[in-house]
């Protein structure tokens, strides 16, 4: 397997080097769209009436409307009380008649360029930063779309985890990214604490206290969803394994029908796995 | 040699040197009539719905969209499981919101747990400042396996019934290239069946940010304590204690910088996690209880290159731990990536691989002992491809993972290997029907000492097909999703049973427009779910639980009316 990954890694960056180095030597500093645009915006022929200049064509589109339902749609306040459509797409210049084009977000327009408008007003970024465009994930015309369908954004580039959703136990069945994870911000290192907004019971302190149990959650668990029940990583008793193999059991081997495989297997005994309160609670029986 | 060194560098120059800046520009100032700035006329609507179901319970619910001036009211299948409602008045710069969300989770055994959560919120915004306090109220209530010893292991449902109240307040004030905010809250954890001890927290938070040209430097810092004060069964005369008087305190901080200048992206960033329970140690008649400290640090630099097409990527990242009363109190962790994205018209593509190895302190354990595998050394290597191209009406993506971890050989877990595809594709046949597929497959195989072997197995296909427009009334609509996940194991070559579970989820629906008021949607939904363990089998040493495994057909058919107002 692992040489099979060096093999594989070394031939992909060989294709990638190749297939990026012309690209590099055309010299293109911006793509040609980019530079009409920069053009434009240093000639900063804006229009005289403003939105209404666009919406003589634009009205009829029930996309281009949609953003007055939204706070970028405010007359009173943000780009719709200053540059208005201008703002954000650039001067209209000879626009009219689509003689010239407009700042349009799509693939055309480096990430920086689009983010550079972005960034006039807004702080926050993807953290970590990718290179994404806030517009990968932002529909600025739809208010409601964000806050609809939140994960259709985060699966186009987080497929692996937004898949789980299909998997035998998950948490993507009637949670939604946003409920644990906040893109724009840095994630909390203390990951428990995330958990504990949902699953308060287990933030403790217990009288006795499991190591890996206070320390992540995600020793053994995955948060997004497993092919075992419960989130977790391996079923019980090999979960349990993969740490104590012979603690207290000497030398078994658990491959017949008996209390450590059936049942809830090393729970059978050890019921209070994640933290015991009872006197004699200190191997989490009681 | 050095001419086309010079080239190169040319051309890197010329190729980062003017990197497009759309600003909105701030000097430019227009006093614009806006007659034709007007929105949409919103069309409020209510709804009910039902869903009559054969194998699950039926749902009735109400459905709303209604947007006035000052107020806006959303309820999707309000009453009904997994409804919500939300309720928004605003009142000049203040806003008021009242929610209630249902989230229920029970399985064909009905194990599992149903939460109903209350909240209110008052917020104040200005250009200057926003200000909320938040307060909530969670019912979860259902039931979960538990076990005693009595005198054999016996498995038995037990019932969940918690409250789990929260308080949230916080202010930020924000410029325009800066902001800060400081938070708090409250939570406040009870259990009505007293199984688990009642707990609360509390935690004060202070974030800031600021934005200098193109570099971002973002901070916060939180202190907060977890307080556990139940009583302590007294079983016998020598239990030290009366209650527990358990406290854990929390520090934690972090800080991130990020910038970018003459084509190159730079980020550093540095987080500070500790734990420090300061819970009293006793004697008991078994042990003496020894809280767990722990802390976690954790920083690193990525820096990114964009050159033509192509972007280059590298970063470097350290993760240490520590944790006191362990077999191993020290654990430092490495990882170094690189990643090449390659974007060119509508293809895209990239790749990244990550190294890391993990080593740490010496281990306090016996010989005839397998170290933890969450604490033993260990190498990972981790290649991840995106292979994504779109079009105009149709695009594909693909993204394959491999990873190897390989712990040392005195850990109780040797090795885990993981490789996943995932595609996905789309294509619109015109602008009222678009076709959708997607299909995956990840198989993780691990082996643990004693050649316990366990392969993972996860796969999943399905297709959806929206919104095929038959007539102006009419519209259809189908989907079907079919998943499957599987773990076999075998323990020194003997092969354990059955675990796996399957289901196909098929659905179809017509939206019919009855008039230019009321419109209605017939869904219907197959869902075939099977789930089986082989450790449900009843054995003599303990008593479990009846039949666990879950096999059932579902027939849903549920019928929505919407209403214009």
């Amino acid at each position: 397997m692992r040489i099979l990954q060096n093999i594989g890694m070394l031939t992909a960056f060989i294709a990638m080097t190749i297939l990026s180095v012309p690209s590099a030597l055309a010299n293109e500093s911006t793509t040609p769209l980019e530079q009409k645009l920069i053009n434009k915006f240093t000639e900063a022929n804006y229009s005289n009436k403003g939105a209404d200049t666009c919406l003589m064509c634009h009205k009829k589109s029930p996309s281009v409307m949609a953003i007055f339902n939204t706070p970028h749609g405010d007359t009173n306040k943000g780009p719709m009380s200053g540059l208005q459509c201008e703002a954000c797409h650039g001067p209209q210049g000879k626009h009219k008649g689509k003689n010239e084009p407009m700042l349009s977000f799509g693939d055309d327009i480096s990430i920086e360029g689009r983010n550079s408008v972005c960034e006039s007003c807004h702080t926050q970024e993807h953290t970590p930063f990718h290179d994404q465009a806030c517009s990968d994930c932002h529909n600025i015309h739809q208010a409601e779309l964000a806050a609809e369908q939140p994960q259709a954004q985060c699966a186009s580039c987080h497929m692996q985890q937004a898949s789980a959703e299909f998997k035998r136990s998950t948490h993507l069945d009637n949670l939604t990214c946003s409920d644990c994870h906040n893109p724009h911000e840095e994630a909390p290192l203390s990951v428990n604490d995330t958990c504990y907004s949902c699953h308060a019971e287990k933030r403790g302190p217990t009288l006795w206290e499991h190591s890996p149990v206070t320390e992540d959650c995600t020793t053994c668990h995955n948060p997004h969803g497993s092919v075992n029940d419960n989130l977790l990583n391996s079923r019980a008793p090999q979960l349990c394994q993969s740490c104590h193999n012979q603690a207290g059991h000497s030398g078994d081997i658990h491959n017949s029908l008996d209390g450590f495989t059936q049942g809830q297997s090393c729970m059978n005994c050890h019921s209070k796995i994640h933290g015991s309160n009872h006197p004699s609670g200190h191997l989490f029986e009681k | 040699m050095k001419a086309k060194l010079t080239l190169v560098a040319l051309a890197v120059l010329s190729a980062n040197a003017t990197a497009a800046n759309f600003a909105v520009p701030q000097n430019i100032e227009k006093d614009y009539a806006c007659k034709r700035c007007i929105a949409p006329e919103h069309s409020n609507t209510v709804g009910i719905m039902t869903e009559q179901r054969t194998h699950f319970d039926s749902q009735y619910g109400a459905n709303a969209d209604i947007r006035g001036k000052n107020y806006s009211i959303k309820a999707k299948n309000a009453g009904a499981d997994n409804g919500h409602l939300k309720a928004i008045a605003h009142l000049g710069d203040v806003a008021l919101e009242l929610a209630y969300v249902n989230r229920r989770n029970l399985d064909d055994n009905d194990i599992g747990a149903e939460r109903q959560q209350l909240s209110a919120v008052a917020k104040y915004q200005t250009q200057l400042i926003t200000a909320f306090v938040k307060a909530s109220s969670e019912d979860k209530q259902g039931q979960r396996i538990s076990s005693v010893i009595d005198p054999k292991p016996t498995n038995y449902l037990e019932a969940i019934d918690h409250t789990t109240q929260v308080m949230n307040a916080g202010v930020r004030l924000h410029g325009n290239f800066w902001n800060i905010g400081l938070a708090a809250f409250n939570s406040d954890f009870t259990d009505n069946t007293g199984i688990d001890p009642d707990n609360t927290a509390q935690q004060a938070s202070v974030k800031a940010g600021l934005n200098y040209g193109s570099t971002r430097l973002s901070m916060s810092a939180s202190s907060g304590k977890m307080i556990q004060d139940e009583a302590i069964e007294q079983e016998n005369s020598l239990v030290p204690i009366a209650n527990f008087d358990g406290e854990v305190e929390t520090l934690d901080y972090s800080a991130r910088i990020s910038s970018r200048f003459a084509g190159i992206k730079v980020a550093g960033f540095y987080r500070y996690s500790d734990r420090d329970n300061v819970s009293g140690e006793y004697e008991f008649f078994d042990a003496i209880n020894t809280p767990i400290d722990s802390s976690k640090t954790r920083y690193g630099i990525d820096a990114s290159y964009r050159l033509g097409s192509a972007k280059f990527s590298t970063g470097f990242e350290q993760n240490d731990r520590t944790r006191s009363d362990s077999d191993r109190e020290e654990t430092q962790e490495n990882e170094i990536f690189a990643r090449v994205d390659y974007r060119l018209a509508g293809f895209n593509s990239h790749i990244k691989v990550t190294s890391g190895e993990r080593t740490g302190s010496q281990y306090r354990i016996d010989e005839d002992i397998f170290e933890k595998y969450y604490l033993a050394d260990r190498d990972r290597i981790n290649t991840e491809l995106g292979l994504g191209y779109s079009h105009n009406n149709y695009g594909v993506n693909l993204q394959a993972n491999i990873a190897s971890d390989e712990y040392s050989n005195s850990s109780a877990l040797k090795e885990s290997d993981e490789a996943s595809v995932n595609a996905d594709a789309f294509y619109h046949f015109n602008e009222l029907l678009t076709l959708n597929a997607y299909a995956g497959v990840q198989t993780i195989d691990s082996l643990e000492i004693y050649n316990t072997k366990i392969s993972d197995e996860f796969t999943y296909f399905g297709f959806g097909l929206n919104q095929y427009q038959i007539s102006e009334d009419i519209a259809l609509g189908t989907s079907y999703t079919f998943s499957f996940s599987g773990s076999d194991t075998s323990v020194d070559s003997t092969e354990m049973g059955d675990y796996y579970q399957y289901q196909h989820l098929a659905e179809v629906h017509m939206d019919y427009r009855i008039n230019a008021r009321i419109s209605t949607r017939v869904a219907y939904t197959y869902e075939r779910h099977y789930d089986t363990s082989y450790a449900n089998q009843p054995i003599e040493a303990i008593n479990s639980l009846d039949d666990l495994n879950q096999n059932f057909t579902d027939h849903k058919l549920g019928v929505f009316f919407t209403i214009k107002l």
